[in-house]
């Protein structure tokens, strides 16, 4: 099917009636001809391809709709390719197949997202090479640029930003970040681009130490654990000090370091900790260090342990999922130990 | 049954031979395209170590551990294994309340079920049910919904049903097997258009290795989701083992489903009014209809409640009402039609059908591919948790039922008290037990206290305001009512400001939680008319009141309000007639005395009557009165 094709039937197509907007489209909003089983799109789709020159079902139209939309290459789109893409990001799907859970049409092929997407794709790559050749030819214009705030910047440069940072080298991208430390906050996505690639260890604690998006999460599982043990240790005891958003996942990875490299007294005093003794609790247990059961064990016993040290401490015995753990909870547990009621049937239930 | 055979025998053949032995792994990427690989256009979630909630997908041993660590430390909530999956891991159910099981009248409290993970690749659900427990357990003192939530009803809450399955998505959390019936020669679009292990398993594990690349069990398992009693095995699919929706081989056939009956009976199931089944993805409820008209009428009610509520948070969670006795199996048609109350399956976000919202995946900037919408980015998930816990604590609030008069005390301005009554419960019956009951004078002024079972307004930051989406009349609204010598309507001026968040109990502040009681100040009207032989009059008090969910309260408390049959039990409106709706409760008489004699209608007074007495008759009684007076 040629391109104008596409463009003649998105045009004819364009016109629906629409539900009203805050609500979906419901089955009596569709006829009987607009819903196709998965056994239907299966087919048709497989033979839609070679009946373009016949009369194609609404389904398979979109669906070859769908199909060229996704094939276009971004880098060298046609006119009549942005006419198609112009076309089709206005377009409303009339092929549905019912929602597997209940009565509700639900589009098959998504053809003005999937413009939409193209679109945005191509923009951010037209960005990128404009940066690129700046890049090449005037690091002081590119750094001007590169610097300028995110508010008068297109979301399309945005990314075509974050793009270029890969190919900067580690001066430069130090460089960046020093600049862009003086003015933008450590959930900037940038920034966060610019100290990783930078490499540089001060700049990584200062940022994890206030990140809180979800890159953080990706950083401290990959990218610490790069680092030698030793300044794992010491940037991770950092994060969890003063970063109370990461600090459960950075208790894990600290639990996870040889042994030479934790301290042990200073995990074990965090476990009266309110909010982060469970994920304390968590990282004993995962230290895996039989010797530890028997302090856990004294914690519990001992009569001026405090509530939440206590239950930590159980917890701590729970999560080591061995037997000697066990054992130990069975022995607190059988014997009576446990001064507060609740936990003590909570900790029963665990041994049944 | 012969197309049953049919296709099992293809599989185990299908199984038998050498070149099948792999399934293709596919991958799912930010933005990368090609025959084995289909953009997202976002970052694909990996599970978090963290047991703190993040930006992000926790992963199931962390989450449990969280549930594990909130049951321990906190005594309101309680953990119970009530099943084992097929690859023997525990399922576990966690019930909320406080010690006994009974409200604050003894009677055995009403219970909520709330079920997550019933579908393996539906991520969003574990942590929308965990926020909704860490909310429960964050605010278990605030003296108002939550308190009261927890002191007179039971919440049992299953965050994980389908344990093995979900953590065969999160062993896998990029990849999927190819759709059933394509080769590695098929289109990218046909390769990906089914995708059913991996990250993208819906069923639970029965004879599954947990293996991706394994070709022979990768359509095994049973869609958990369709294994329930009423409408068995009502659609194509539902008998076949290969199939998406396969519905095992009877009702209740799986560990899961029958672990979720355990839950049910931690209600006990007699005692549930509600329960949700909490999936992704669509942005909507499906809404159950049973052949009974009050349940659906009281279900279509609290949905669009729900919807409302979530609209306020920035969301808009729209009710798709289910035909009259139509079903698929479904947990939550199970509990519609087997017990009666309202339920719904809770299809957390992206959106999907609403239009001028892009679907699934494109919701969020994504290239809207086959199946993104399971997979929201991590960024939204901590926003799609806060958007539904107040929705949710609203249906439990409602479904707790509607409020009575507890108790009225009415002062003088000596704060002598001088109407003293309780309502006492025994058993399905209440008795209003009257400890004081002197006469009030008119013209002079006293302070009604009315304290009510539940707590009846919603404050932010102390202000009180309507629950997030809701619209009630915030202030109450109190009359007294006489028909001694002619009709008498008198309206006391009430305000918000009469509801009490301040403790001080009986015509000093709330009794149990904040805004269960108000105390308003008023005047006993002087131009009453009273018996010319007692010189009294009794007056009927008169209270009307929504509570913030907006159900009025129950006119006559003397019959305990229950659920029964889908539908409220006990419940009586203005006109004293049974049915869901509450109304004005009039059942406290007051004795009125009037010592001046001023017997002429006016102020506020609607109807009246002393106007219409003769002016001789009302000479005489004035001089009666005048003479008893004076002896």
């Amino acid at each position: 099917m040629s391109t104008y094709r596409f463009i003649v039937l998105l045009v004819t197509m364009v016109s629906i009636d629409h539900a009203i907007a805050d609500a979906p489209l419901l089955m009596k909003d569709i006829s009987a001809s607009q819903l196709y089983t998965d056994k239907e799109i299966q087919q048709q789709t497989a033979i839609a391809d070679a009946n373009q020159k016949s009369q194609l079902t609404i389904l398979q139209q979109e669906f070859l709709t769908f199909k060229n939309i996704n094939q276009l290459d971004i880098k060298k789109l046609t006119k009549q390719d942005f006419a198609l893409l112009d076309s089709a990001i206005q377009y409303q799907s009339k092929a549905f197949k019912k929602h597997t859970e209940g009565p509700l049409p639900i589009a098959i092929f998504d053809i003005a997202s999937a413009a939409k997407f193209k679109l945005k794709q191509h923009h951010v790559w037209l960005k990128s090479q404009t940066l690129e050749n700046l890049y090449r030819s005037d690091w002081s214009g590119f750094k001007k640029r590169f610097l300028e705030s995110e508010d008068v910047l297109s979301v399309s440069e945005q990314a075509a930003k974050l793009e270029l940072v890969k190919k900067l080298t580690t001066k430069e991208t130090l460089f960046l970040a020093e600049q862009l430390m003086n003015s933008r906050s450590f959930q900037d996505p940038l920034l966060i681009e610019v100290i990783l690639q930078s490499k540089n260890i001060d700049y990584l604690g200062l940022l994890l130490n206030k990140l809180q998006t979800p890159i953080a999460h990706q950083i401290i599982k990959e990218n610490i654990s790069q680092l030698e043990k030793s300044k794992q240790a010491e940037l991770l005891k950092s994060v969890i000090e003063s970063n109370q958003y990461l600090a459960s996942q950075a208790l894990n990875q600290y639990a996870k370091l040889p042994n030479g490299y934790r301290s042990k007294s200073w995990l074990a005093s965090k476990l009266k900790d309110k909010h982060l003794g469970a994920s304390v609790a968590m990282a004993i247990a995962q230290s895996n260090d039989p010797l530890r059961y028997e302090e856990l064990s004294a914690i519990v016993t001992n009569q001026k342990s405090k509530r939440v040290e206590v239950a930590n401490a159980l917890l701590a015995l729970r999560f080591a999922k061995n037997e000697v753990a066990d054992e130990h909870l069975k022995k607190l547990v059988e014997g009576k130990y446990i001064r507060f009621d609740d936990m003590q049937q909570e900790a029963q239930r665990w041994l049944k | 049954m012969v197309k049953i055979i049919k296709k099992s025998a293809i599989a185990c053949l299908a199984a038998l031979l050498p070149f099948s032995v792999s399934s293709e792994v596919l991958t799912y990427t930010e933005n990368t395209n090609s025959n084995t690989q289909i953009a997202f256009g976002y970052p694909l979630p990996i599970p978090i170590d963290s047991m703190t909630a993040v930006n992000g997908f926790r992963s199931y041993e962390f989450l449990k551990a969280h549930h594990e660590s909130l049951a321990m430390l906190n005594p309101e909530m309680t953990s119970i294994q009530v099943g084992t999956t097929h690859n023997n891991r525990e399922i576990i159910a966690y019930q909320f309340g406080d010690a006994n099981n009974v409200d604050s009248d003894g009677l055995i409290e009403p219970a909520f079920l709330i079920n997550g993970t019933i579908h393996a690749r539906e991520w969003q659900s574990p942590e929308v049910v965990t926020e909704l427990i860490e909310q429960i357990l964050e605010r278990k003192t605030d003296e108002s919904m939550v308190q009261y939530l927890l002191e007179n009803t039971n919440i049992v809450i299953l965050p994980v049903l389908n344990v093995d399955g979900f953590l065969q998505t999160q062993r896998y959390p990029i990849n999927v097997t190819n759709s059933p019936g394509t080769t590695a020669s098929s289109s990218q679009s046909e390769k990906f258009a089914q995708p059913r292990d991996g990250r993208m398993r819906r069923k639970n594990m029965p004879n599954v290795d947990e293996v991706l690349s394994t070709e022979t069990d990768r359509f095994n398992g049973v869609d958990l989701n369709r294994n329930s009693f009423h409408f068995f095995g009502v659609q194509e699919g539902n008998n076949d083992p290969l199939s998406l929706i396969y519905g095992g081989t009877n009702p209740f056939s799986e560990p899961e489903t029958q672990a979720l009956l355990e839950a049910a009976k931690l209600g006990p199931e007699s005692e549930l009014r509600f329960y949700q089944d909490t999936h992704s993805f669509s942005r909507v409820l499906f809404v159950p209809q049973p052949n009974n008209a009050r349940l659906n009428t009281i279900t279509q009610n609290i949905a669009t409640r729900f919807q409302n509520a979530t609209i306020s948070q920035g969301a808009n969670y729209f009710p798709v009402i289910d035909d009259v006795g139509v079903g698929i199996a479904t947990t939550a048609d199970y509990f519609a039609y087997e017990h009666l109350i309202p339920t719904w399956t809770l299809e957390i976000e992206p959106p999907q059908g609403f239009q001028g919202e892009p679907n699934g995946g494109a919701f969020y900037g994504g290239t809207g591919a086959s199946h993104s919408g399971f997979v929201s980015p991590d960024s939204a998930i901590a926003r799609i948790r806060d958007q539904l816990a107040p929705a949710q604590l609203l249906m439990f609030y409602h479904q707790a039922g509607p409020a009575y008069v507890k108790s009225i005390r009415i002062a003088d301005a000596n704060g002598q008290v001088v109407y003293a009554a309780d309502w006492q419960t025994n058993g399905n019956t209440r008795s209003l037990n009257i400890l004081t009951d002197q006469n009030l004078n008119g013209g002079e002024q006293y302070q009604l206290w009315v304290q009510f079972s539940k707590p009846m307004r919603w404050r932010n930051n102390g202000a009180l305001m309507q629950y997030p989406g809701q619209s009630v009349t915030l202030s109450p609204s109190l009359s007294f009512t006489g028909n001694a010598n002619g009709s008498f309507n008198r309206n006391i001026s009430t305000g918000a400001s009469n509801w009490q968040d301040q403790s001080g109990g009986e015509l000093t502040g709330f009794a149990n939680y904040r805004d269960d009681a108000l105390l308003v100040s008023f005047t006993m009207p002087a131009n009453v008319n009273v018996s010319s032989t007692s010189g009294t009059t009794n007056f009927n008090l008169n209270i009307s009141v929504q509570d913030f969910a907006g159900l009025d309260i129950d006119a006559n408390p003397a019959t305990v309000v229950d659920w029964a049959n889908g539908s409220w039990s006990g419940l009586e409106n203005t006109n004293g007639t049974l049915g869901d709706i509450g109304g004005t409760d009039s059942s406290y008489q007051i004795k009125v005395a009037n010592s001046s004699l001023t017997l002429s209608t006016g102020g506020n007074s609607s109807g009246g009557g002393g106007g219409s007495v003769p002016w001789l008759i009302l000479l005489v009684l004035g001089l009666v009165r005048l003479k008893r007076k004076s002896r």
